[in-house]
This record gives structure tokens, C-alpha cells and sequence, in this order.
């Protein structure tokens, strides 16, 4: 019996899945904390901030694809929908993390102590309460949404909870990517990080689908389709991004790009990001049989999973080093974030997922 | 107030509702009639309409070739602003071609079925919108006879165009966009034109003008299975290509402007912020045209109030990107702290363009947002009128965007106003007229609304299970030559049937004959996928490396450093590539098509009959006679409308 079908709330974690789950925070953790801290301390919390940013989208992202398939009549996912819901066991790890990067600001961000253009909308207190109240505020907007979908209602909030994921994300991406570089802007960066978001969380969905062996091959086969439409939509955001900066040269947008493109080694960075996460997916879910075998899908998700979380890293570490400093502070928060969202998604599953019914139309 | 809140909860539900809509409750020979009747000559009245509009084109035709012979001095663009209403026109109207391709390629891709009442005007409105978007340049261009020199083909006279320059994108992108909707455009009519010509052989004879123009456009359709199987796929590809292509076509147009050093105009977000707006006002424009049309050509029936409410529910998905990007423009000028973002940005709103300014979040957010009500939906004339609303608050927005950036730049010196001349004012009012000229031809000549997919979600409730054959993969083509025996159904559902229990028993030369695609037929027989994807990626590839081998080597004949670019940079490239890969894929799966279903004839496939185009399932079984006995048997079990042998 696949873990889809299991009745709500009549299940248990196995102790073995869940030790090990915690066994891999743990461990991040310790790691985190022994090595990675006293080696390098704005890197060690810097990749907090790269991993809360991966694993946030993917949680939100997860949560938002239902009422996007609710509200556009999308009868293909059937149950695989409820899969969906298992993204919003990260919500208070987000918001921890979150409070964490806040509490921890002035050793890693760029904001302390300086004089900035843009006055209150970057003193950090300011920054961080807004960031945390937004993120808070799409939770509770998510956990409401989740009450009324198992009552096959949820249109109304569905709706508002898609706009609040644009918008809360949109902040997101313009204080903790683009204010990195507080003299860098990019009217775009906000949005790519929201579709960047759904293409992530996308992935994940495709990935959970074929390790609980609840899906169809027809249901892959959209899923597959899914995540190639949202490859081609974040490169086309990315692409619209760069473009004119590349094109006008202008010193104060260029230098975003600069480290990133022209010189090794974040170059080779860029080259894999471009191949496999941007263009991968046009070869590799080209065939109709990459997308309808779980075989298939299921490397394939992996595959890009791994480079979206190069890519949110690439977005943050490369305006602060120059070097590829790919070590214990990065690894080890992984593992720390990972065996979290790994162990609440995982008692989500097993406990059983909520029932997502389908109900008459509100509107 | 609490009715307020109500109100304002009920705003949202709906922003990304996609309705299907319910399938017209009419039979097969119903529908082919409410389509194809409006095709019969129309009266005095439908003239004289026409020959105002025609009226209007001269409107665009005089004042242009006093233009002309005048100089452009008599248009209102002079310094400090070059690029006037002309450009804005062109950006509006190649905005506006871009819905027929979303309801076309993209609502396809979606499986939205309320698309098909609404696909044929709007890929016809793309078509017409595209040919008023190209007037533009020309009527910009000043020297028409020069045009030829824009055009990227390698030339005597070393002008090889330069690939970095926006410019040659946009012609690259715009004519891309053409050709692939006019090719998805006709490749949609053809099982539409077969059912035209039928009828006009039947009615008017065999002989007469309009058959005989039918028969040549429709290619000698027959509906075949053999047919469909290559056309099904064909339409599939044609949607896959033209997907990123309505995507690219408006990002290259904004990116005439994103790449220049202009406050206003220098912004990543342009992109996405013009496709979003083209779309927006592209829909628009279908329920301007569409809530008159189905009156007029009393196609009530087929365009039901719930495939309005679908177009206008997606329009609110549109008005909400509008939105987002009205607000994060100004927010990212302050952001910057760019002293000359923030300036331009304050006086584009307290300058001359502020009337235009303020009223673009009123035409084309807050006013169609009402559409997020069920009542303002319910109501045509209110859809009518928002849709007007939109497709002038685009229209001002574009003006706006174009004409005051170079207006005001960094020099206070360099500043000036704009305001078009008499000339630009009744060549733009003549566009109109141009454009409506062609979209009220095409009402009458043309299927308005495509007959074979409507009928197809009729088919689709027809449809029952069938077993797979479990012999190897019949013929499917069935030649003149030897004795056949023909049954004719009422329904999709039964020839499904008589299809599975042919092949079961043994049957390898068959053909079915439906107005219709029936993907189930082909499941049944264990027919392989088409071979015209190896052809659509085939030309895809070769597209791909000739637009960056033409980018390249025109880079290498040039060697001429522009604006501090480097001459051979693979950046600016990528688009000529793009452009590339969609339409020689394009144009590879259309002789795939022509090809695999043999669309070179005039007259339909042997054993072929008329009512096969309009309501009538037909399967033919070959073989030698006892074959033949054996399957008129077998059929005749089924119940067929008509069973003949013949010889």
C-alpha cells in the first residue's frame, strides 16, 4: 500500500526513519557548530541563509502548488495533491530560521553600521520583523487554506494564499538576495525567486510522488511537463534578468554578474547551473518515457533539485567570496535543514496526509 | 462594511480560475451548420460595414503616402522624441496578437477545453494583428522602399545586419511569430475547410467557385485515421514551439527599450511586464470582438456566456501580473537611488504624461478586477466595455512608456515634449480600421470557430472502452483498388467498438473516415507515435545552429565592435538561435504533416464520404471477398446507419 493511501492521522513514524532523520540534523548541527563556526563565522551563517532560502521554497512552493491546481480546475494530480501539504511541517522551521539569521545579523549581513540610500526599508530590525511577519502571515494564510481544503472548500483563501506567496516571496528575494548587494537592484529578482520557488518545489513534488509510489504513469507524465514548463520560466526570468545588465555594462548592475559569468571559478558554477538546471531539463524530459517512468522522473527531479540548491547558493555566496569556498559551513547546514524538513515531511507521510477534497465552486 | 469585506474576499477567488466550460449542447450536424452557415453570402449590409472599413484603411493609406511625399516632418516625432505613436502602435498591436496564441498553443497544452469556441478568432486576430504591427515600421521607417535593408540576409553590399542589436531581433522575432501563427493558423483550418468544401459541393455543386476554393485549401482532407495520426501530433508540436515563442516575441519587443541607457526604459523587469501586458491586452480585444461576433453571426450556441467568463477569469490572472508590475517599477526607482531613475519617475508622474500615467492603474487593474464578480461576468455589455476600457488603457500605456523616456532623459536641456500630429493621429484611428477590414473578411469567408474540436468533446463523452488489438499493426490505408466494405456510424463510441472487435478478429486493412480526431482508435490498433517528431526536432536542431551559425558569421564578416560588445558574444545570440529553432521546427513539422497526410491533393482518399466531414463515423474493412463477407458480418452486428460493399 502506497503511504498516499493511508487514512489521516492513523499512522506512525517508523522510530528507525525518524532517528535517522534527527541523527542527520544532529549531526549538520554539531558540525555546524564545532568546525564550521569558529572557521569562518559570516560563511556559517551565510549558509543558513542559502539553505533556509532552498528549503523554504520548496516547502512554500509545495504548499502553493494546490490551490494553483485547485483553482485551475487541474484534475490530473488526483491524490497525488496531498502530497502537497506535507511542505507545511517546515513552517516553523522556516520561521526559526528566519528569527536565527535575525538574532545572528550582525556577523553575517551587510546592513549593520552603515549608511544606506534606502534608510529604514535595510535597518536590519526593520528588515527582519517585515520578513518574518510576511512569512508568518503565509502560514497561517497556508494552515487556514489547509482547514477549509479538507472540507473541500479553500477557493477564496486558496486565491489570497497564491498572491501572498508572490508577494512574500518578492520581499524575500529584494531584502535577503538582491540587498546583499545593497547597491545592486534588479526589478525582476523578486519574481524570479517566486518562480524559481514553484520550479523547485515542482521537483520536490515529482521526487515525492515517485518515492511514494502513489502515482500514475499519466500523473508523471504531467508532472514531467510541469517541471519543463517551469525550467523554461525561470530561464526566461533569468535571461530577462541578465540581459539588459550584460547589455548596458553599466558599473553599478555589472558587478553583480561579473564574478558570476566572466571569471573561474563561479563561471563553472554558472556552466552547470545553465546546463542542468535551465537547459537540462529541454533534454532530459524531452522523451515521453523520461516522464512517465518513475525510473526516469525520479533521478531526474533529484538531478535538479541538487542544482537548484547550487543555484540558491551561487545567488548569495559569490557577492561575498570570490573563492569557491564549498565546505563544513555549507555541508553542514544542509544536513542540519535537510534532517528537518526530511523528518517532518517523512512523519507527515506516515502519520497519513490530510484528505483534499474536491467541493462546488465558491466564487 | 462587512458586506465590503465579503465583497473584497470574493475578489480573489477567481484570479486564477481556468473554467472548463460546458460542451454545447448540440449534435454533430448542428454544430457543422451553426459554423459554416455564416459562410453563405451575406447581405447588403455586411457590404456597406466593409466598405467603411475599407474606408478606414484609406484613412491609414492617405495620410501614410502624404507622409511620404512630404517628409516625415509632417509626423510629430523630431528631437528629443524619435520614437513616437508609430512604435507605440506597433508595440500595442503585436501585444494584441499575442492572445491567440495563448488560447490557441498554450490553453491546448493545458487540455482547457473552453479554448475551442474561442481559438479560431483569436488565432485569426493574431494573424491580422501582426500584419497592422508591421505596417509600423514601415510607416516609422520614413524611406519605405528601403525596408529590404532591415532584413537579415547576406547582402552584396556588406550591410550584414548586426546581431547584437535589438532591432534585428525584433524583426527576427516578429516574423518568427508570423509565419509559425500563420502556419498553426491554417494547419487548424484544414479538417474545418474539408467540412466547408463538403458543403459547398452539396449545396451549390460540385463545380462552383467556393468548392473549388475550398477543395484546393482543404488538401484533399479525408478525416482518415491514417491522417489524424500525423495531424494530432503535428497540432501538438506546432503548440509545443509556439508556447515559448508568444513568450520570446513581446520580450524581444520590450527589450527595444530595456537595453537603451534611458531612465524608464532600462528595467529587468520589462520582459515579463510586457508579455503579461500583451496578453492582457490581447484578451481584451477577444471579448471586444468575440461579444459582437457571436450576436451578428448568431453563433450564440457555440460561444456560450461560460467560455466568456473563462476568457474574462484569465484576464484577471493578467490584470494581477499588471498589477505586481505597476507597483514593483516605482518601488525598485526609489530603491536604486538612482537620482534620475527617481526624477523621471516623479515627473512621469506630475509632468505632461501624468494624465496617462494615473489612468493606467484604473484601465487595466482596478477596472478590470470588477471582472472578479459573477454579475459584472454574467453581463456582456459589461465585458464589452471593460474590454474597451483595457484595450485603451494598453494602448495609453504604451504610448506612455515609449514616448516619454527619450522626452526626458538625463539633460535637462535635451528635454521636450511630444504630442502626435493629425498624420500619426488618423494613421493610428486607420490601423483600426485596417485590422477590423481584415477580421470582419475573415468572419464570412472562414470558419469562425473550430468545428472539428467542438465535435471532438462531443466525441469524447461518446467514447467507451475497447480492448487493445492483439494482432500486429494493421495497414491503415486503404487504396482503390479491390473489393471494401464501408459502415457507417452514428456515433464515435460505437466505430470504437467495431474497430476493437475488427482487429480482434484478425482484419489487417482498415481505414476509418471520422470528422474528428479519436486518439482512441490509434491506441486500439497499437499504432505507433507519429514520425513527424522526428521531423519537428530534426528542424528544431538545424534551426538552433543555423541561427547561431548566421549570428557568428555575420559577426565574423562585420568584426565591427558596437557599443563596447565584443562582435562574437553568444549572450545576444541565443535569441537568433531561439528564433531559429522555432520556426525551421515549425516549418519541419509542417511538411511533416503535408507529408505523413499526404495534404497535396484536391480530391479526398478513395471510399471517402461527405458525411464523414460533418456527422457521420466511418470504417473501411479490404480484402478479398470472402474477407470482405466475413467482416460485412461482423459489422453489421453493430448496427451501422449504412453498410455497402463494393467492388
Amino acid at each position: 500500500m502506497s503511504l498516499l493511501d493511508r487514512q489521516p492521522h492513523t499512522g506512525r513514524l517508523p522510530l528507525p526513519l525518524g532517528a535517522a532523520w534527527l541523527l542527520l540534523a544532529l549531526a549538520g548541527l554539531v558540525v555546524w557548530v564545532l568546525i564550521a563556526l569558529p572557521a569562518n563565522q559570516p560563511q556559517a551563517w551565510r549558509a543558513l541563509l542559502v539553505n533556509f532560502l532552498f528549503f523554504t521554497s520548496l516547502a512554500a512552493g509545495l504548499v502553493t502548488w494546490s490551490p494553483i491546481v485547485l483553482l485551475s480546475h487541474g484534475k490530473w494530480a488526483g491524490r497525488l495533491e496531498r502530497l502537497t501539504s506535507a511542505g507545511y511541517s517546515f513552517a516553523l522551521p522556516s520561521l526559526a530560521a528566519l528569527a536565527l539569521l535575525w538574532w545572528a545579523g550582525e556577523k553575517w549581513a551587510p546592513w549593520y553600521g552603515k549608511k544606506l540610500h534606502q534608510g529604514t526599508w535595510l535597518f536590519p530590525p526593520v528588515l527582519f520583523a517585515r520578513d518574518l511577519i510576511l512569512l508568518a502571515l503565509f502560514w497561517v494564510l497556508a494552515h487556514y487554506y489547509l482547514k477549509r481544503r479538507r472540507l473541500g472548500e479553500g477557493r477564496v483563501v486558496g486565491a489570497w494564499m497564491i498572491l501572498g506567496y508572490c508577494t512574500v516571496f518578492t520581499i524575500l528575494g529584494f531584502d535577503l538576495v538582491m540587498a546583499l548587494d545593497p547597491v545592486w537592484y534588479s526589478s525582476l529578482l523578486g519574481g524570479y525567486l517566486f518562480v524559481s520557488g514553484l520550479y523547485i518545489a515542482v521537483c520536490g513534488w515529482a521526487l515525492l510522488a515517485v518515492l511514494v509510489k502513489g502515482g500514475q504513469p499519466e500523473q508523471y507524465h504531467d508532472l514531467g511537463n510541469l517541471m519543463l514548463a517551469f525550467s523554461i520560466l525561470t530561464t526566461h526570468t533569468m535571461f530577462s534578468q541578465l540581459i539588459p545588465i550584460w547589455y548596458e555594462n553599466l558599473p553599478h548592475e555589472i558587478h553583480y554578474l561579473v564574478p558570476r559569468v566572466n571569471f573561474l571559478p563561479w563561471n563553472l558554477v554558472s556552466w552547470f547551473i545553465l546546463l542542468v538546471v535551465w537547459l537540462g531539463p529541454l533534454v532530459l524530459l524531452l522523451t515521453i518515457r523520461s516522464k512517465r517512468s518513475p525510473y526516469f522522473l525520479g533521478p531526474i527531479a533529484l538531478l535538479l533539485l541538487v542544482g537548484l540548491w547550487i543555484e540558491r547558493w551561487w545567488l548569495v555566496a559569490p557577492t561575498f567570496q570570490s573563492r569557491l569556498d564549498f565546505g563544513w559551513a555549507e555541508i553542514s547546514m544542509f544536513c542540519l535543514l535537510f534532517g528537518i524538513f526530511g523528518f517532518g515531511v517523512s512523519h507527515a507521510l506516515w502519520r497519513g496526509l490530510p484528505e483534499l477534497p474536491r467541493g462546488g465552486d465558491e466564487s | 462594511m462587512n458586506l465590503q469585506i465579503r465583497a473584497l474576499g470574493g475578489l480573489l477567488p477567481v484570479l486564477l480560475q481556468v473554467l472548463e466550460a460546458a460542451v454545447p449542447d448540440l449534435d454533430y450536424a448542428t454544430i457543422n451548420e451553426d459554423v459554416l452557415s455564416p459562410m453563405s453570402p451575406p447581405g447588403p449590409l455586411y457590404y456597406a460595414v466593409l466598405l467603411m472599413l475599407a474606408g478606414g484603411i484609406g484613412l491609414l493609406a492617405l495620410p501614410w503616402m502624404y507622409q511620404i511625399h512630404t517628409g516625415m516632418g509632417v509626423a510629430g516625432i523630431s528631437h528629443p522624441v524619435g520614437w513616437g505613436v508609430y512604435i507605440a502602435n506597433f508595440v500595442f498591436w503585436v501585444g494584441i496578437a499575442h492572445s491567440g496564441t495563448l488560447i490557441s498553443a498554450i490553453l491546448f497544452l493545458v487540455r482547457a477545453k473552453w479554448r475551442d469556441s474561442v481559438s479560431r478568432a483569436a488565432e485569426a486576430m493574431t494573424i491580422f494583428a501582426i500584419m497592422t504591427a508591421g505596417l509600423f515600421p514601415m510607416v516609422h521607417l520614413g524611406r519605405v522602399w528601403v525596408i529590404a535593408f532591415i532584413l537579415p540576409y547576406p547582402s552584396q553590399r556588406q550591410i550584414w545586419p548586426n546581431f547584437i542589436s535589438p532591432l534585428v531581433w525584433d524583426v527576427l522575432a516578429v516574423s518568427t511569430y508570423f509565419t509559425v501563427s500563420l502556419i498553426f493558423f491554417t494547419i487548424g483550418l484544414i479538417p474545418d475547410l474539408a467540412a466547408a468544401r463538403d458543403r459547398a459541393e452539396e449545396k451549390l455543386g460540385y463545380d462552383s467557385v467556393k468548392a473549388r476554393i475550398y477543395r484546393a485549401l482543404s488538401g484533399g482532407w479525408s478525416g482518415a485515421g491514417s491522417q489524424w495520426r500525423h495531424y494530432s501530433r503535428s497540432y501538438l508540436y506546432f503548440a509545443a514551439l509556439a508556447t515559448p515563442l508568444v513568450i520570446s516575441v513581446h520580450s524581444v519587443v520590450s527589450w527595444d527599450f530595456a537595453m537603451a541607457n534611458l531612465p524608464g526604459w532600462h528595467t529587468t523587469l520589462f520582459a515579463p511586464y510586457f508579455v503579461a501586458g500583451a496578453i492582457h491586452s490581447g484578451l481584451a480585444m477577444v471579448l471586444v470582438l468575440m461579444i459582437p461576433m457571436r450576436k451578428l453571426l448568431k453563433l450564440e450556441r457555440l460561444v456560450l456566456p461560460e467560455h466568456l467568463d473563462a476568457v474574462a477569469r484569465t484576464t484577471l490572472v493578467t490584470t494581477a501580473i499588471m498589477g505586481y508590475s505597476y507597483l514593483v517599477e516605482p518601488f525598485t526607482s526609489w530603491y536604486s537611488g538612482d537620482k534620475f531613475e527617481w526624477q523621471f519617475t516623479i515627473w512621469r508622474a506630475t509632468g505632461w504624461p501624468s494624465i496617462m500615467f494615473w489612468s493606467l492603474f484604473p484601465l487595466n487593474v482596478l477596472i478590470p478586477a470588477a471582472m472578479a464578480f459573477k454579475k459584472v461576468r454574467q453581463s456582456r455589455i459589461a465585458l464589452f466595455v471593460i474590454g474597451l476600457c483595457v484595450v485603451a488603457g494598453m494602448w495609453i500605456e504604451r504610448v506612455m512608456l515609449i514616448t516619454s523616456s527619450t522626452s526626458h532623459d538625463f539633460m535637462p536641456h535635451n528635454w521636450g515634449p511630444y504630442f502626435p500630429t493629425w498624420v500619426e493621429i488618423l494613421i493610428t484611428l486607420g490601423s483600426f480600421g485596417f485590422f477590423l477590414f481584415l477580421f470582419f473578411l475573415f468572419s464570412r469567408t472562414l470558419p469562425t470557430i473550430p468545428l472539428s474540436d467542438l465535435k471532438g468533446q462531443l466525441a469524447e463523452e461518446e467514447l467507451r472502452e475497447a480492448p487493445p488489438c492483439p494482432c500486429p499493426e494493421p495497414d491503415f490505408v486503404v487504396g482503390a483498388e479491390g473489393t471494401a466494405v464501408t459502415a457507417v456510424f452514428p456515433d464515435a463510441g460505437t466505430l470504437v467498438l467495431a474497430v476493437s472487435a475488427l482487429c480482434h478478429a484478425g482484419f489487417q486493412r482498415m481505414e476509418t473516415f471520422t470528422p474528428v480526431k479519436i486518439d482512441k482508435i490509434q491506441q486500439i490498433m497499437g499504432q505507433e507515435r507519429s514520425p513527424v517528431r522526428r521531423w519537428a526536432l530534426t528542424g528544431a536542431v538545424i534551426g538552433c545552429i543555423s541561427g547561431f551559425g548566421l549570428a557568428i558569421g555575420a559577426s565574423g564578416v562585420n568584426g565591427l565592435i558596437v557599443g563596447g560588445k565584443n562582435p562574437l558574444s553568444i549572450i545576444p545570440y541565443c535569441i537568433p538561435a531561439f528564433e531559429g529553432t522555432v520556426l525551421l521546427g515549425s516549418i519541419a513539422n509542417l511538411a511533416a504533416v503535408i507529408v505523413h497526410s499526404r495534404l497535396f491533393g484536391t480530391t479526398p482518399m478513395p471510399r471517402y464520404r461527405r458525411s464523414f466531414s460533418n456527422d457521420k463515423f466511418g470504417v473501411v474493412v479490404a480484402g478479398d471477398a470472402p474477407e470482405v463477407g466475413r467482416a460485412r458480418t461482423l459489422l453489421a452486428s453493430f448496427s451501422p446507419e449504412v453498410l455497402d460493399v463494393a467492388p
